[in-house]
């Protein structure tokens, strides 16, 4: 697929928007390297765009993080899960966009899942292996799998 | 019917209705009266309700009489319909988002919303709407 922007064409099916749904990912149990995650996706595409949505209790210590190992922070008042759904829905009609890779472990996000494939893009879902919910598994086109930094049971 | 009138009749307005938040027996709403009032803003062309899986058949069936397309979800309603909201958003053939709702969470659709060039307008009941959202959007109707 390609588009036509202002200044000529840009391959776009190898462009990938990664969203990480901050509050339902890092937590003290699960110790997610956040740059990994950028990293292995890397292997599927590009990653032109990369956000962690976070909610307000979110520290600067982590906002500031976030930024550092590459992520676009967003903070969110309301339900994190609205904002991240508009969130890939703009990239999901965004032409230089072609997979689109979240990481939750969120059912209730499934009908995103959905509506990316409905709109010919393809949805990647990242996580651990232990901690993937089976109905976006099963939604997703691809998977990528990330290894916690240590593991506390 | 005046020149303003008319412009305002050639507007075309995508409305959803956020069911389990609104369509409840203590708040007793008239949609014939919503769909009136939203009429005065231009021509609906898309009326969406969205419902949980407690949807009683005769509820479904009164949103259908009604003219609403009723989509149903499983557990919270939020994520569904501001999906469905934000393909009007990028639809170039809608210049009014209309949400029927009284829920703080739906502020970032309408900051893209408008963020896209489109018109918003909120129709919510008086006890219960967000400040925040009566804040954000254009216009809000009190029903």
């Amino acid at each position: 697929m390609f588009c036509n922007g202002l200044f000529g064409s840009c391959k776009n099916d190898d462009n990938i928007a990664l969203f990480v749904d901050g509050p339902n990912v890092i937590t003290r149990k699960s110790n997610f390297d956040l740059r990994a995650v950028i990293k292995e996706t890397s292997k599927s595409g590009n990653v032109k765009v990369a956000k962690v949505f976070l909610d307000q209790y979110a520290s600067d210590k982590l906002i500031e993080a976030m930024t550092n190992q590459g992520y676009d922070p967003r903070i969110c008042i309301s339900d994190i899960d609205v904002a991240l759904a508009i969130g890939v829905m703009e990239q999901v009609f965004n032409p230089c966009i072609g997979k689109i890779a979240i990481m939750t472990t969120n059912p209730e996000l499934l009908p995103v899942f959905n509506k990316i494939k409905e709109h010919g893009k393809k949805a990647i879902l990242v996580g651990a292996n232990d901690t993937l919910n089976v109905d976006l598994k099963k939604a997703a086109d691809a998977l990528i799998l990330v290894k916690h930094k240590n593991w506390r049971a | 019917m005046g020149l303003f009138d008319f412009l305002k009749r050639g507007k075309k307005i995508a409305i959803f209705v956020d069911g389990p938040n609104v369509i409840r027996k203590d708040v007793n709403v008239d949609l014939d009266e919503v769909k009136k009032k939203v009429s005065k803003y231009g021509r609906i062309v898309k009326a969406y309700v969205f419902l949980d899986q407690y949807a009683s058949d005769k509820l479904i069936y009164a949103m259908k009489m009604h003219g609403f397309t009723p989509v149903f979800s499983k557990g919270d309603v939020d994520i569904v319909m501001s999906i469905y909201a934000m393909e009007s958003v990028f639809d170039n053939g809608i210049d009014i988002v209309s949400l029927m709702t009284r829920d703080t969470d739906y502020r970032p659709l309408i900051v893209k919303a408008k963020e896209r060039g489109k018109e918003t307008l909120i129709v919510a009941t008086k006890p219960g709407l967000s400040v925040a959202l009566k804040n954000t959007a254009d216009n809000v109707i009190m029903i």
